[in-house]
Formats: structure tokens, C-alpha cells, sequence
């Protein structure tokens, strides 16, 4: 707080002492409307112009011929501030400056398509490579899938070959009926534990392996 | 007794309108009236009292009258008759006698109109000249002079005329 105050008494004291150098008392220049006449005025008549006819005469006719003169050169002057924004041959300038720019403008476009033709064509062309490349892939992966069905195909059918030698063809349809009527398979057995097999109606009779034949009838 | 005035010099003297008016029998109608201000003119300019209606007095300022009437102002009648209303307390009138009226009418008939032609075009003013020279423009136009269009405004112009800037060329246009 002390601190405070000797800086507020530092700057009054500075200010003091610019005030002493710099400050001037402003009067006002002109006498207010509200006051009253001053005093030593106050019986003054002030003497009225007196302007002979003639004299009158000629500054009526001076003025009068300055003031027209001043209006048609201002309105002249209006119509050059006019003819400025609305000429013709200002028009013409301002359609050739946008016309320039307009060429401008599409020749920095027409550069820019270039460029990004380029480009384009770069990329597009390494798509396509991928693209045949894929492609070639996925048609020798089909090749080979297509060679592996066609080999177990085949096993198939060597196997169904090997096979169709002993079907039963209506040539050799009596020599298999012989067969099957000359070695009748009895179906009818049971298993023990051990994993014999007991052929027969008499389960405990042990079976010999050897296979006895019933006849159907 | 001579008078002697005291304080600041006015233009206005002579009566107000009521003041004439209002003590005249039917207040007037049909009499001639003119300004002393008018007085500075040679032509005759005067009112003929075509109405008169009377307004209220305020305080003791003086009293405002509505006069409808008939004006000729510097030798030329006027088509419709005028109201003087604003400046009917103005004390700058005069009554025209009756023996005078003949007088004033004659006078009327027999008044010439003032005439003045001017130039109806002015030359470039030099410095004009040289800044439309250095914009590359036109700079061989004259200025068109416009006339103000006022009532009384006699001045007609001449549009086969140039004026220039010449330090005598006012005066030979001036023409009265």
C-alpha cells in the first residue's frame, strides 16, 4: 500500500511538473449567442454598404454569368465521371481485359487437364496390367483345377472299368445264377466274445472254420 | 419639425396591408397597391386587390391579411392571380390614388419589355482543355449555358453565340 502510494506521488509530481511546461489556457474565440451585446457595442449602428447602381449592376451580372458558367462545367464534368464507368470505349477495354483473362484462365485449365491426363493415363494403364495379370491367374488356377477333377475323373472310371468286369450281363447271366446256386453263403451266424464266428442253429458247438453248406432245401 | 431617425437603416417603408386595406371601403377590392421595393424597377409593378381576408391579430404584432390578387411585376402581367399572405405585414405598401390608377395602366401598356440575350455556349475553360488534351478526348466541345428557368427571368439564350473568356466579352453580351 505504502508502495502504492509513493508511485501515485511520483507521477503527481510528474505531472505537476508537465502541466507547468505544457498547459496554456484555452479561452473561446467567439462569444457565445446566449450572452448579451457587450457593453461598448451596445449604441453601435453599423454602416450599411453603399453600392452604387451601377457597381450592383455588374456584380449582379458577374455573379450571374459564374454561376451558369460553373454549373454547365460541373454538369460537364459529371457526364466525363459518367462516361468513365458507361462509355463505350470503356466497356470495349473492361469485354477485352475479361476476355484476355478468360484466356488465361483456360490455357492454365487446358495445362492442368494435361497433366492429370498424363496422369490418368499412368494409372490407368497399371490397373489394367494388374487387371491381366489377375486375370491370367485365376484362368491357370481354373486350368488346374479343371486337369485335377478331370484325373479323379478318371480314377473313377478305371475303378468302375476294373469293376464292370465282373457285372452280370444277360451273356453271362446263366453261369452266374450256376455260381450263386452252387456256393449258397449262410448268413445266419452269431459272434462270440472272442470274435469266432458260430455258424449253425447250436451256438456252442465251436465252430471249426470250416464253413459247413445246407442245402436250401 | 425635422425628424430625425435613429438606429440601423431598413429598406421597409410605407404601410402594412391592412393598414391600407382595412380602412378602405369593401376593404379594398378593385384598388391598385404597390411595394416601395418595387420602386427600384423603371417598369410599373403593382397588385390589383382581386380579395381580401382578414386573420387574427397576434399579440401586438402586425396584423396578417390574406390578398388574393392580380400582379404585374416589371411590365408583365401574370397569368394567375397571386396570394400575398407572408409578407402582407411587411410596412413597405402603397395605396395608388384613383386618379392615379389611369396612370399606372397606361404606363403598363405603353412599357417596353427588358430584353437580354446571352450566349447560349462557353469555350473550355484552359485548364479543362489541356486535361482532356492529355486524356486523349475530345477537346474541341463547347459548354452548353443553361438558363435558369424562373418566372421572371427574361434572359433567353442564344445558342448561335459562343462566349470566352475574354476580359471585355461580358459587357458586349450584356444587351438591356
Amino acid at each position: 500500500m505504502q508502495n502504492l502510494c509513493k508511485v501515485e506521488l511520483l507521477y503527481g509530481k510528474l505531472l505537476c511538473k508537465t502541466k507547468a511546461i505544457n498547459q496554456q489556457p484555452v479561452r473561446y474565440t467567439r462569444k457565445p449567442r446566449w450572452l448579451p451585446k457587450a457593453p461598448t457595442k451596445m449604441f453601435r449602428v453599423p454602416i450599411r454598404p453603399q453600392i452604387s447602381a451601377d457597381e450592383s449592376k455588374e456584380l449582379f451580372r458577374l455573379f450571374t454569368n459564374y454561376r451558369t458558367t460553373m454549373k454547365s462545367i460541373q454538369k460537364q464534368l459529371e457526364y466525363e465521371l459518367e462516361t468513365s464507368y458507361t462509355g463505350q470505349e470503356v466497356l470495349q477495354e473492361i469485354a477485352n481485359k475479361e476476355k484476355i483473362l478468360w484466356a488465361k484462365c483456360m490455357d492454365i485449365n487446358d495445362n492442368w487437364n494435361a497433366e492429370v491426363a498424363i496422369e490418368r493415363e499412368q494409372r490407368l494403364a497399371n490397373e489394367r496390367e494388374v487387371q491381366r495379370e489377375d486375370i491370367l491367374a485365376q484362368l491357370i488356377e481354373k486350368e488346374e483345377d479343371k486337369k485335377k477333377k478331370l484325373e479323379v475323373i478318371e480314377e473313377i472310371i478305371r475303378l468302375e472299368k476294373e469293376k464292370s468286369k465282373t457285372y452280370i450281363t444277360a451273356e453271362n447271366i446263366d453261369e452266374a445264377i450256376e455260381k450263386a446256386l452252387d456256393s449258397v453263403v449262410d448268413h445266419k451266424y452269431a459272434l462270440d466274445l472272442a470274435g469266432n464266428i458260430l455258424k449253425g442253429n447250436e451256438p456252442n458247438e465251436p465252430s471249426t472254420g470250416t464253413m459247413r453248406v445246407q442245402s436250401i432245401n | 419639425m425635422s425628424v430625425k431617425l435613429i438606429g440601423r437603416t431598413t429598406n421597409l417603408y410605407g404601410k402594412t396591408l391592412w393598414e391600407i386595406l382595412g380602412n378602405l371601403r369593401t376593404t379594398g377590392v378593385g384598388r391598385l397597391v404597390t411595394r416601395n421595393s418595387y420602386d427600384r424597377y423603371e417598369e410599373p409593378c403593382f397588385f390589383k386587390v382581386l380579395s381580401v381576408e382578414p386573420t387574427a391579430q397576434i399579440e401586438e404584432k402586425a396584423r396578417k391579411v390574406i390578398v388574393h390578387a392580380e400582379k404585374i411585376f416589371r411590365g408583365k402581367h401574370y397569368k394567375e392571380p397571386v396570394e400575398i399572405y407572408s409578407v402582407s405585414y411587411k410596412p413597405d405598401y402603397r395605396l395608388i390614388p384613383k386618379d392615379e390608377e389611369q396612370l399606372w395602366w397606361d404606363r403598363l401598356a405603353n412599357c417596353k419589355l427588358q430584353e437580354k440575350i446571352v450566349p447560349g455556349s462557353i469555350e473550355l475553360p484552359p485548364l479543362m482543355k489541356l486535361v482532356l488534351e492529355r486524356d486523349n478526348k475530345d477537346s474541341n466541345i463547347k459548354l452548353q449555358l443553361k438558363i435558369r428557368g424562373g418566372r421572371d427571368n427574361v434572359a433567353k439564350s442564344d445558342i448561335t453565340k459562343t462566349a470566352s473568356y475574354g476580359p471585355s466579352f461580358f459587357k458586349n453580351q450584356q444587351s438591356s
